[in-house]
């Protein structure tokens, strides 16, 4: 009897248990691919800002956004999950997103100081490293900015310096063996 | 590395008027010289065996391949691409901006 009275209670607390955030991660993906905007917008009006899914749904909000054509409602509630969330990690992970957002709208001053934001938010984690990664790009590898410095012996041709190849278009093709 | 045969008849296309250059990420140089021989590449590659944590991949942030950049005659960052497939188009550009 006592077995069973247990097995019951389990069994409650399993279905008043959240998801686990791995798995409202993947649903929202699911629908996010599948362009059910509504139900995304519904499932994602469902969380609080301190579930631990925010961690990683920043970047499938991102996805979504592009999709639909709709940067500044994704803006709006990141920054929203920003600034309610108690969770470091959730605002960092929110933040980096505005910030790409940013990035890919031109505004790279803004872009900039939500990145920053970010890092602060989160020192020391992934988070920091990926603003960190972001803003590098931003101040050296924009479209206008000199392309950074390189020379070096050709595996199969002789020395090529990037300065040396001035007075003419170059593409640089980063690759490696599949 | 499916982009090779695109890349060579660019090299060919944009022979004096262009240069591509290969960067490889791999971390063995015997690996890069065997892909380089396999794939006939005939653009010039650049590989210091050193993977992504090589200086050149290290400065251009790459995080994962294909992943190009295109630079004008001046040296200036004009645009990053994921495929070698709109290098034809940015290179046109570049070269004849009238068109």
């Amino acid at each position: 009897m006592a077995k069973l009275i247990i097995a019951a209670l389990v069994l409650l607390a399993q279905l008043q248990a959240p998801p686990p955030a791995q798995d409202t991660v993947t649903e929202i993906r699911g629908l996010v691919q599948a362009k059910l905007w509504t139900q995304v917008d519904a499932r994602l009006d469902a969380l609080t800002a301190d579930d631990p899914a925010w961690e990683r749904l920043p970047s499938v909000l991102y996805t979504a956004a592009i999709a639909r054509q709709d940067l500044p409602s994704a803006v709006a509630r990141l920054t929203r999950v920003a600034s309610t969330t108690t969770k470091s990690s959730n605002k960092a992970a929110a933040l980096i997103v505005v910030g790409r957002v940013y990035r890919r709208q031109g505004d790279f001053p803004a872009a900039t100081r939500v990145l920053k934001e970010a890092k602060a938010a989160a020192p020391g984690t992934s988070f920091a490293e990926d603003a960190d990664g972001l803003i590098y790009e931003i101040e050296h590898l924009s479209p206008g900015l000199p392309a950074p410095a390189f020379s070096g012996k050709a595996r199969n041709a002789g020395t090529i310096s990037l300065a040396r190849l001035r007075g003419k278009p170059v593409v640089l093709v980063f690759w490696g063996s599949t | 590395m499916e982009e090779v045969p695109l890349l060579k008849q660019l090299q060919a296309k944009y022979a004096n008027r262009a240069t591509i250059v290969g960067i490889s990420i791999d971390e063995s140089l015997p690996r890069a010289d065997a892909t380089i021989k396999e794939k006939g590449m005939t653009y010039p590659i650049l590989a210091d065996g050193k993977g992504f944590e090589g200086s050149i991949p290290v400065a251009y942030r790459i995080q994962g391949t294909p992943d190009l950049f295109v630079i004008d005659k001046a040296g200036k960052i004009v645009k990053r691409l994921g495929t070698a497939t709109e290098i034809d188009a940015a290179l046109a550009a570049l070269i004849d901006p009238g068109r």
